[in-house]
Order: structure tokens, then sequence, then C-alpha cells
């Protein structure tokens, strides 16, 4: 298990909550409000590297939060 | 910070510390940057993160209020100089997006005043019912009262023609009409006489 935290002020909840859903086959992640940061507990599921799957969430989140402040919606 | 690279220039060290700090860990493969926040406003760092997050993994965090933390973590194995190098390229990017913010709000007003025309040519003429509102005006003679003629043209009012104009039977019967009403005065019949 991993312990991510991302901050209010960076990332946004809805981006967090999105890439939640998109990595939901991948593993298991639970959210929590620690403010100001989200901490999210992610298992992986399967043979996945538990590192790298990490690092995807983490890039997968700051992109839709990036798209999301630049006026594009995170979720079509 | 510096290195073989800036030895022998001249470079305000402190200054440069304290806009940004490098701090390369490569027992954990990433390297830490720390950026002062009223330098790079957060789109320039998002516009750079995102260009980077196909390299490396990167995270943002927010230590203080006026401050900004980078970690790029590799996702090769890299040494310190490779990281040096990765935080070198991140920190161009940034500048790079950072000026491109910058030109583009000193630019916004005259992007909002070319799309303002461009929305309002692209809707076009306006239709009928647009107008109704004239509907509503009173266009009838009978609210307006022009007893000593002020509202009328020369040529209305006296009979001469503009230069060039021939002088009709009709308009000439209009003046002499109007010039009748008038009662005939000595302005009149000068210019009657110069015609």
């Amino acid at each position: 298990m991993r312990t991510l935290r991302f901050h209010h002020d960076l990332y946004s909840a809805r981006a967090i909550e999105e890439a939640c859903e998109s990595f939901e086959n991948h593993a298991k992640i639970t959210v929590r409000q620690e403010l100001p940061y989200f901490e999210l507990e992610l298992t992986a599921l399967g043979s996945a590297d538990e590192a790298v799957l990490a690092g995807e969430f983490g890039n997968f989140a700051l992109a839709l939060t990036a798209e999301e402040k630049r006026g594009g919606a995170a979720k079509d | 910070m510096i290195n073989e690279a800036t030895k022998g220039q001249t470079v305000n060290v402190s200054a440069q510390e304290k806009i940004e700090q490098v701090l390369p860990e490569p027992e954990s493969n990433r390297v830490r940057i720390s950026l002062d926040r009223s330098l790079y406003p957060l789109d320039a760092v998002y516009g750079a993160s995102y260009v980077f997050i196909d390299r490396c993994f990167v995270y943002l965090d927010a230590p203080g209020p006026d401050r900004i933390e980078v970690l790029l973590q590799g996702r090769d194995d890299l040494e310190k100089s490779g990281l040096e190098v990765l935080a070198g390229e991140f920190a161009n990017e940034l500048l790079s997006h950072a000026w491109r913010h910058e030109i583009a709000e000193a630019n916004r007003p005259i992007l909002e005043a070319v799309t303002a025309q461009a929305m309002a040519g692209a809707l076009g003429t306006p239709a009928l019912e647009d107008l109704d509102d004239l509907d509503e005006m009173d266009f009838s003679e009978e609210t307006f009262e022009d007893p000593l003629g002020i509202a009328m043209s020369w040529e209305e009012k006296y009979g001469k023609l503009a230069d060039g104009e021939e002088k009709t039977d009709d308009a000439e019967d209009e003046a002499a009409g109007s010039s009748s009403d008038d009662g005939g005065d000595g302005d009149q019949e000068e210019t009657k006489a110069e015609d």
C-alpha cells in the first residue's frame, strides 16, 4: 500500500475523483480529506508495480487538474 | 547553486537561490525544486509539469503560502547529474511558460476586443423582429410643431436649388406657394432676382 498526498490548492477534487475512477481497475484507492491535503491510500490490484502505478496516478491527476485550470472540462 | 558550467560567470547566487532551490535526491531517484510563487504563476507551473509528465512522475506540493515544490521522479534510474539536468530543463520550460503567460496577459485586452468584434460580425445584420422598438416611436407630424420653419431646408423654404439641378414646374409651384404663405419678404425677392 502507498500513501499519496495531493494539496487542495494544487489539485482539484474533481480531477482526483476522476483519476480514482480511471484507476479503479488497476488499484484499490481510498480517499480521505486531511486538510489541506487529499490523502489517498493506493493498493495495486494484480501484479502491477505499485510505485509506477502511484506515479502514473499522480501524473494523471495533475494533467486533469491542469486541463481543468486551462478552461477545459476534466471529464467529457 | 553553482556548478561547473556556471563557474567563471557572474551569477547572483543569493538571488538565484531565492528564486529556486534544486535538491537532488539520488537515493530516491528524484529531484525537488522549490519555487517562489510570486515569480512563477501557477498556470506556468501546470504548463511545465504537463510537458514533463511523459518523461518523469511529477508531484506538486505547497509547503508554504509563498512557495511551490515540484518533485520530479525519474521513470528510469537516474544519477545525480541526470536529476540536475532534468531539473534544469524543467526550470527552462517553466521560464518559457511564465513568459508566455505574461505575454498573454499583456495582450488580453486586444484579444478580447478582436474576439468581441468577430462575434458581433458573426451575428449579422439585425432582423426585422429586432426593430420592433421602432413601432413604439411616434413619427407623426402632429407632435412636432415648427411655426418658424426652423426644421425646413433652405431649398424648401426659399425655393433655391442646389447647383446643377433644374427647377421643375412642381418645385416652382411649391416655392411660389410657400412664398405666398410667408407673405413674401424682401430677402426672398432678392434670391429670385439672383436666380
